[in-house]
């Protein structure tokens, strides 16, 4: 089991160790690609925006600062480092040069990223996904981490391959649990 | 609600080796940040036994590794700065000019006629802009720098107008694009930039960029009209910038005829320019390039051969 080699690996990264830090990137590149791929829905900027990412992170030692020592909380640092550095990149469209009619539609995504939104638009926001987030956490076990791998980024298949399951199984449970969420949701007054 | 259960536990629950599963199992189902950490974990150990290719992570960490020999930099850039006072000293003032790219990615070489472009860096559609220094001499040898190295070489003999190009690679084509500069030439120093050919854009990541309009038989002053005012972070260039540019850039549709015409223009009476392709593998395939396509290369050499492109590394004139 490649996690339970992690404070090893971690250690070594630490100290410089160019093998150990490789190894951590490969560990933990598919959940960062899932991350940057659920927000920017395009393949190129993706893999452009992650392999910038990555190389900053190893050229600037980023990992020397992480203060934990057990996975998840690495991967939450590394989420972090990732959403800072995606908004402080791509605020730089917004320079006073840019015309919004002269940028393409993935660096418009990357505005509409970068900008944040009215006090107002962030508050409903905020009320919306509490109620989701709540709704989901209503679920019985067995469907809210399918539901929660679902919204990860992970295909049916992943999914199957993750917990062990047939992928009918994971389908199944998906819609089940999706109708549940409306059901909830509607409720609530939300339309789902 | 007992206390929340560490990392090593919930990974033992998931590989099925801890002994009270069933209280765990309950204590998910109502403890939000202990069923986030178990989330978190599957997703891990999965994501652990599907590493990506390791050419990814090969490719970050050979970027990276710019960082670790910064001096090799430091030392490459002393000696750009020697060759250029030199260089512009003898240069003579009715000459074609000289071309000056420099980056800092990667490393370039000086083959033949065509500039090679080290490891790429990805940016929006275009592999590329990773330079090194090159110094062309008007007299019979250039000086190479490569960056890669530390090294200085002194080849013999001829200075071809093509390097007044640039060197990208379209991610989608998977294929080379010379980006010809016509009369105005865009100078870059320290820097890593990228041409977006179907706008005509330039970014400027790193370092500074100059677009010259160079007269017939003058002097080309490399440190006069350095625009300091572009260096920075990642900016679009501004609409009147941009609108210099616009129609200038032009890709060409195959390296291969088009630099045959090339060179025919520069070495008239020269039929046959011969060429090296670069395979992959690392082997090579000398010949002359007939054509190339989105998908594949042909070469003429002992027989007619096929390359796929993706098998494609380089594609450098061996010099008349």
């Amino acid at each position: 089991m490649i996690l339970e080699d992690f404070e090893n690996t971690l250690a070594g990264a630490r100290k410089g160790d160019r093998a150990s830090l490789q190894k951590l990137i490969e560990w933990y590149w598919s959940n960062l690609h899932r991350f940057v791929s659920m927000r920017l829905r395009d393949p190129d900027q993706t893999d452009d925006l992650l392999q910038d990412f990555l190389i900053d992170l190893v050229r600037r030692d980023v990992v020397s600062r992480f203060r934990g020592g057990a996975p998840v909380e690495l991967r939450s640092f590394l989420l972090s480092c990732l959403q800072t550095f995606m908004k402080g990149r791509y605020k730089a469209l917004l320079s006073e040069s840019v015309r919004l009619e002269d940028v393409g539609d993935s660096e418009r995504l990357w505005i509409s990223f970068a900008v944040s939104s009215s006090v107002e638009d962030e508050y409903v926001r905020n009320e919306d996904v509490a109620t989701i987030h709540e709704a989901i956490m209503r679920l019985r076990l067995d469907y809210r981490r399918i539901v929660q791998l679902h919204l990860d980024g992970y295909t049916h298949a992943e999914i199957g391959a993750i917990l062990n399951i047939p992928r009918n199984t994971v389908s199944s449970s998906v819609s089940r649990a999706k109708e549940e969420l409306r059901n909830f949701l509607s409720q609530r007054g939300l339309r789902p | 609600m007992t206390e929340h259960f560490t990392e090593s536990e919930l990974l033992r629950y998931i590989q099925g080796a801890q002994d009270d599963s069933d209280e765990i199992t309950s204590h998910l189902e109502n403890c939000e940040q202990c069923f986030r950490t178990y989330i978190t974990l599957l997703e891990l150990t999965y994501d652990a036994r599907n590493p990506p290719n390791e050419d990814i992570t090969d490719r970050i960490m050979s970027q990276a590794s710019v960082r670790f020999h910064a001096w090799r930099w430091v030392a490459a850039g002393l000696l750009a700065v020697i060759s250029v006072g030199i260089v512009g000293y003898f240069w003579p003032s009715s000459g074609e000019g000289r071309v000056i790219l420099s980056g800092q990615v990667g490393s370039c070489t000086l083959d033949g006629s065509l500039i090679s472009v080290g490891k790429p860096v990805a940016v929006g559609n275009l592999q590329s802009a990773s330079f090194s220094v090159c110094d062309i001499r008007s007299d019979d040898d250039y000086l190479v720098r490569t960056l890669e190295n530390g090294s200085v070489r002194k080849e013999s003999s001829h200075q071809y107008r093509i390097l007044k190009g640039v060197i990208a690679v379209d991610r989608r084509r998977n294929s080379p694009l010379v980006i010809e500069m016509g009369d105005v030439t865009a100078l870059f120093q320290g820097t890593k930039a990228v041409f977006d050919v179907s706008s005509g854009r330039v970014a400027v990541l790193e370092g500074r960029v100059l677009l010259e309009r160079r007269e017939p038989h003058a002097s080309w002053p490399v440190e006069a009209g350095w625009s300091s005012n572009l260096s920075g972070s990642l900016r679009p260039m501004q609409p009147e910038e941009v609108s210099k540019l616009r129609g200038l850039f032009r890709p060409l549709p195959s390296t291969g005829a088009t630099f045959q015409r090339a060179m025919r223009d520069l070495h008239p009476g020269r039929d046959l320019i011969f060429q090296e392709v670069t395979l992959m593998s690392g082997k090579t395939v000398k010949g002359i390039v007939r054509s190339e396509s989105e998908h594949h290369v042909v070469v003429t050499a002992t027989g007619v051969k096929r390359i796929p492109n993706k098998d494609v590394k380089a594609i450098r004139f061996i010099p008349p």
